[in-house]
């Protein structure tokens, strides 16, 4: 066996023996199969009471939708920090080892395909409504899995290649950012241009997104390709398989030939994903945003007390470029609404339930961890309810918005009333809140314990028990006869009450902190 | 009734099975200067944590006659720690302003003063981030006097500094000193603290195994350095 090969099977091996010596990772590992399995099932049983499907170009505008947004935002880091598909032993052993560049290149592009593999499983978790809706079967949505992955694995090899070729020369740079914005544009001028124009939108949408020029768009457009003609059974999928595969083919070919010496580029960003990587374990945090930051306007200006930190966070927030919406959450938004767009026709209990099922993958505590490593919100002589309201009172305003980015296209789509949009809009944000309350709870029990599947399957169970009292209290009522708006503002009342009892109940984590750094 | 500003009685703090400090007790008085003397790993940095209230421990500590979690006790309580802590995002002078209207201090003036004394006045415009470890190291001390507690712990506040800033912040030991504030310092280098302290706490494994009072009795029968090598390198002493 060749050392490359011995070590990609040699780390598999042990990652496969960690899960088995472990019994939190066992036990994590376990769960998440089951509930893989538990989705498949429920999915295909669901299914078999609803025999017509909605349009399949919905959901194949979708996955191109999903599957180009994904390779644009990948491919885009490649003109600034670069990307890498080596960790740090493989600078220092491979790199510096008697092998080949290109054979060390071909080792850490498998590497990366099954980290690409990995990722995508949280698809599966869609099954359900992919079957119920679309008719998808297991194949179909293993076939979208891996499409899904080879997006990711192609858009990291080719930020990869773009800094590799034009890190040295900024014209190069700005030449190659130029030709990607360009087909960007073409692609998605062809869409709009193609929905305008008489009749129903969304099947201009759909027929857009399906034809053949856009799925001439690189890679995103050919994996959708390959993968609806698994769907579909029809063999003109080959045709988008085969451009992928000749793209990867033609960027190893460029990495090989025109920069034998890609170590150097690589380096860099391998170090800042291993420093990023060594810094989350240690606990540290360190600040994202400009390298060159403006400083603007100095001082607080106003706050006492708890609510300095409050107006703290207003000047770091400013300066880190950070607004009241991220990258993270606008992605967020666009799916929930492209789900409740195509699912309008179910009204907008679907679209409220996909939206908080989000929100558990977005919900962040924006500052509070930052500051937690930090002596002062220990030290503040203040009382520690008081600190944490402050400290989350930033979320606010993201909270806030992103309801309504949500509810109310939905609700014009839906033609919802305007109290059940703003039913909605709260139930959406005190959902926020609840789930940032179940963050909370996870560090007061847990600390400093680094056990991720451990917290991860102890999150998702405290979530269910604090969202428990608000759905049953609105199921109650809903069978009352009440009005769906009622029913929902009881639910946001229920879990208004519940987020600030959490709060409240946690705010010993300020009182009784492990802060060993 | 003493009148020492930090009590700490029967202190225990344990990592897992690993005793870090074992029954520790001690008081700082008023206008008096405490140091923890110790190699690496004797347990100085724990105790003065568990002090600052960022470790759970078994036993009590009292800052100013208050338990070290209420409100009153932190407010007489500055920090500094090992490792600077400071806000990447803020500026010098925005530091003091945020710490100041945190613990609602008045401007009195003294923040710039500070400022001034570590050679920070002509970085208030600068970030965090933009600092070195050194100035880092400063603006943490800065932020820790700046609303004038009466107990003060250093974790290692040498390390890092220019010896402008060791010479300076000797200076502010002793006016601390004078001004009748309660000091406690850990280092494991001697030679930084033997000229300001008045009371040494040598730490070995987790415990006290000698204290020494700097009084001309006490020192003249045998130096601290001498102590401290006997103890370290040799076995305890009661």
């Amino acid at each position: 066996m060749s050392p490359l090969s011995y070590l990609l099977f040699t780390r598999f091996k042990n990652q496969i023996k960690g899960i088995f010596r472990s019994p939190a990772k066992l036990i994590y590992a376990v769960v998440l199969i089951a509930l893989l399995v538990f989705v498949v099932i429920g999915g295909q049983a669901g299914a078999a009471e609803s025999e017509v499907f909605r349009p399949s170009g919905e959901l194949y505008a979708i996955v191109l939708g999903f599957y180009a947004l994904m390779f644009i935002l990948i491919v885009n880091s490649g003109f600034s920090t670069g990307m890498s598909v080596f960790k740090m032993p493989d600078v220092n052993f491979l790199f510096a080892g008697p092998f080949r560049p290109l054979r060390v290149l071909f080792f850490g592009m498998l590497q990366q395909l099954g980290t690409a593999i990995i990722t995508g499983l949280f698809i599966i978790f869609q099954y359900g409504w992919m079957h119920g809706s679309y008719g998808v079967d297991v194949p179909g949505m293993i076939a979208i899995l891996l499409g899904y992955s080879l997006v990711l694995f192609t858009g990291q090899l080719t930020a990869m290649t773009i800094y590799c070729l034009t890190s040295g020369s900024d014209k190069k740079r700005r030449a190659a950012r130029g030709v990607f914005i360009a087909v960007c544009v073409v692609w998605a001028g062809y869409i709009f241009y193609a929905c305008l124009g008489e009749g129903e939108f969304l099947p201009k949408l759909c027929a857009a997104a399906s034809s053949s020029f856009t799925m001439y768009f690189p890679v995103a457009g050919w994996l959708c390709w390959a993968v609806t003609g698994v769907i579909e059974g029809e063999l003109a999928g080959l045709i988008g398989l085969a451009l992928w595969i000749v793209f990867c083919a033609a960027l190893w070919l460029a990495m090989a030939k025109a920069d034998q010496d890609y170590y150097e580029d690589v380096l860099q960003s391998t170090e800042t994903a291993f420093n990023a990587q060594a810094a989350a374990k240690e606990g540290r945090v360190t600040e994202t945003g400009p390298k060159k930051l403006k400083l603007g306007r100095t001082g607080l200006g106003a706050g006492e007390g708890a609510a300095a930190f409050w107006y703290k966070h207003r000047v770091e927030n400013r300066r880190s470029r950070s607004f009241i919406l991220g990258g993270v959450e606008l992605i967020f938004v666009i799916i929930t609404i492209a789900f409740g767009f195509f699912m309008r026709g179910e009204g907008v209990v679907p679209a409220l339930a996909f939206a908080v099922y989000m929100q558990m993958f977005s919900s962040s505590m924006r500052r509070l961890p930052r500051e937690m490593l930090k002596p002062y919100i220990y030290l503040v002589p203040e009382p520690a309810f008081k600190k944490l309201l402050w400290c989350i009172r930033e979320s606010v305003g993201t909270f806030a918005l992103m309801a309504v980015l949500i509810f109310v296209p939905l609700g014009l789509i839906m033609q919802l009333g305007p109290e059940l949009i703003a039913a909605c809009c709260l139930v959406h944000f005190t959902y926020s809140y609840l789930l940032l309350a179940g963050n909370l709870v996870c560090e007061r029990v847990f600390g400093r314990v680094n056990t991720k599947a451990l917290i991860f399957i102890f999150y998702f169970l405290v979530e269910i028990l604090i969202c428990a009292p608000g759905i049953i209290a609105a199921a109650a009522l809903s069978a009352a006869g009440l009005p769906l708006y009622v029913c929902l503002l009881a639910l946001a009342g229920a879990n208004a009450l519940l987020a600030l009892l959490a709060i409240f109940l946690c705010r010993g984590i300020l009182n009784y902190a492990e802060l060993k750094n | 009734m003493s009148d020492a500003l930090l009590r700490i009685e029967n202190v225990t703090k344990k990592y897992g099975k690993t005793v870090a400090n074992a029954d520790i007790s001690f008081s700082v008085n008023a206008g008096e200067t405490a140091v923890l003397l110790g190699p690496n790993g004797a347990g100085k940095s724990t105790i003065i944590k568990c002090i600052a209230g960022l470790l759970r421990f078994s036993g009590d500590i009292y800052i100013c006659g208050e338990r070290n979690k209420a409100l009153p006790a932190k407010r007489e309580l500055g920090y500094i720690p090992e490792l600077p802590a400071v806000y990447e995002l803020l500026t010098v002078e925005e530091h003091l302003e945020f710490i100041r209207r945190a613990y609602r201090a008045e401007d009195d003036g003294y923040g710039d003063e500070l400022l001034e004394r570590l050679e920070l006045d002509d970085k208030r415009k600068k970030l965090g981030r933009e600092l070195s470890k050194g100035m880092q190291q400063k603006l943490s001390i800065c932020c820790a006097l700046v609303h004038k507690p009466r107990v003060l712990i250093f974790d290692e506040p040498l390390v890092g500094l220019d010896p402008h800033a060791i010479k300076e912040l000797k200076t502010i030991f002793r006016e601390l000193r004078d001004e009748g504030r309660a000091v406690l310092i850990s280092t494991h280098m001697i030679e930084s603290v033997e000229d300001y302290w008045d009371v040494a706490h040598i730490m070995m494994n987790g415990r006290f195994a000698a204290t020494k009072r700097n009084t001309p009795e006490d020192t003249a029968s045998q130096s601290l350095e001498d102590l401290f090598f006997e103890i370290t390198e040799g076995g305890e002493r009661e």
